[in-house]
């Protein structure tokens, strides 16, 4: 509280009257953003309906909706089972993290090089239809973000496995390593 | 230095800089608040309660104030705000390169922007190696931005936009 002070006597004698219209400009930004927010057909809710990591990184409330689909540990497993042929499930993590543990089968694709690699990724899996895309846990984002990518390079029906791989561990499910 | 700080033609240049900057960071974050928000909790540094309404207040004040600062009233208040907005994107930037989480910096939204493209052309390889590359550079480019705000908070005397007939007030 004694350095606010000494900041405020600092300011107040340096910079004459800066403390009072830096105030105003404060209250009058919050009055604004909380209009433009409410009034704003993308604005998010700011009290109610909370950001949820638990439950996802896309899950603040209903305008923060996933922008791909996401599936849980259930659906990945029917799908694993029924559709291996059409299947493919990406790995968006970093390839340190993908050879020291990932879903059997997963193919890496680290959404930081998606640019670069999405080409022969396209080749080598032209006969896939199915892709689910995954990367550390419900926290992170780039399972969402490279899914957009897959998306967009069209040819696949694109999922989220959003609890992404610590779901799977935690689902005590097997996992692979060492391989790229 | 003390000239500098004095020169109207600086203050303004300083002021359409500083005002501009936060005003084209600020579009595409209030056109899509919920990407925002994902590259706050990105951090990982605030709890979840404070997360939404940062993510709707920080983009209405850049703009506000960059455009306070541009038009030249209450510039000094508006252009400390934006400092102190600065310096707290500038720590929670540096305390994540040195604790290693890899994150978006989300300061011009979600679109990759300069520094991303500076990282690639500099590292092939994706890695922790990028990662440092382009939070590094996300620093440079703050400190760098910090410049004209700090020359518009310094400025000797208010001024208006100096006429384009008669010139800056002397």
């Amino acid at each position: 509280m004694k350095s606010i002070a000494l900041a405020q006597r600092f300011l107040a004698r340096r910079f004459p009257g800066i403390v009072p219209e830096t105030l105003a400009v404060l209250l009058a930004s919050i009055v604004l953003a909380m209009l433009g927010n409410a009034l704003s057909p993308r604005g998010i809710s700011v009290l109610g309906g909370q950001w949820d990591p638990a439950r996802g990184i896309m899950h603040a409330d209903g305008h923060c909706a996933p922008r791909i689909q996401e599936m849980d540990l259930t659906s990945l497993l029917f799908l694993m089972e029924q559709k291996q042929d059409t299947l493919v499930v990406v790995d968006a993590r970093s390839k340190e993290e993908f050879i020291s543990g990932h879903i059997p089968g997963a193919v890496s694709l680290p959404l930081m090089d998606a640019a670069f690699d999405l080409p022969s990724f396209l080749a080598h899996h032209d006969a896939a239809r199915i892709c689910v895309v995954y990367c550390s846990g419900a926290e992170c984002s780039d399972a969402q973000d490279l899914a957009d990518i897959l998306r967009e390079a069209g040819g696949f029906k694109v999922f989220v496995y959003g609890m992404g791989f610590s779901g799977w561990v935690a689902g005590q499910r097997p996992v692979e390593n060492g391989r790229l | 230095m003390k000239a500098l700080f004095a020169n109207p033609w600086v203050h303004l240049l300083s002021r359409w800089i500083a005002g501009g900057v936060f005003i084209y960071a600020a579009v595409y974050k209030i056109y899509d608040p919920c990407d925002f928000a994902r590259a706050i909790n990105g951090y990982k540094i605030l709890p979840a309660v404070f997360i939404n309404p940062l993510a709707a207040l920080l983009p209405w004040m850049e703009i506000f104030c960059g455009i306070l600062v541009i038009q030249g009233r209450f510039s000094r208040g508006a252009a400390l705000l934006l400092a102190c907005m600065l310096l707290t994107f500038m720590t929670a930037i540096g305390f994540n390169l040195i604790r290693g989480v890899e994150f978006e910096c989300g300061c011009f939204g979600a679109q990759r922007d300069i520094c991303d493209a500076i990282a690639r052309s500099l590292i092939s390889v994706r890695g922790e190696v990028f990662n440092h590359v382009r939070t590094g550079c996300d620093l440079v480019r703050d400190a760098l931005i910090l410049v004209p705000v700090i020359f518009v908070i310094f400025f000797k005397s208010e001024r208006r936009v100096p006429s384009v007939k008669t010139g800056p007030d002397r």
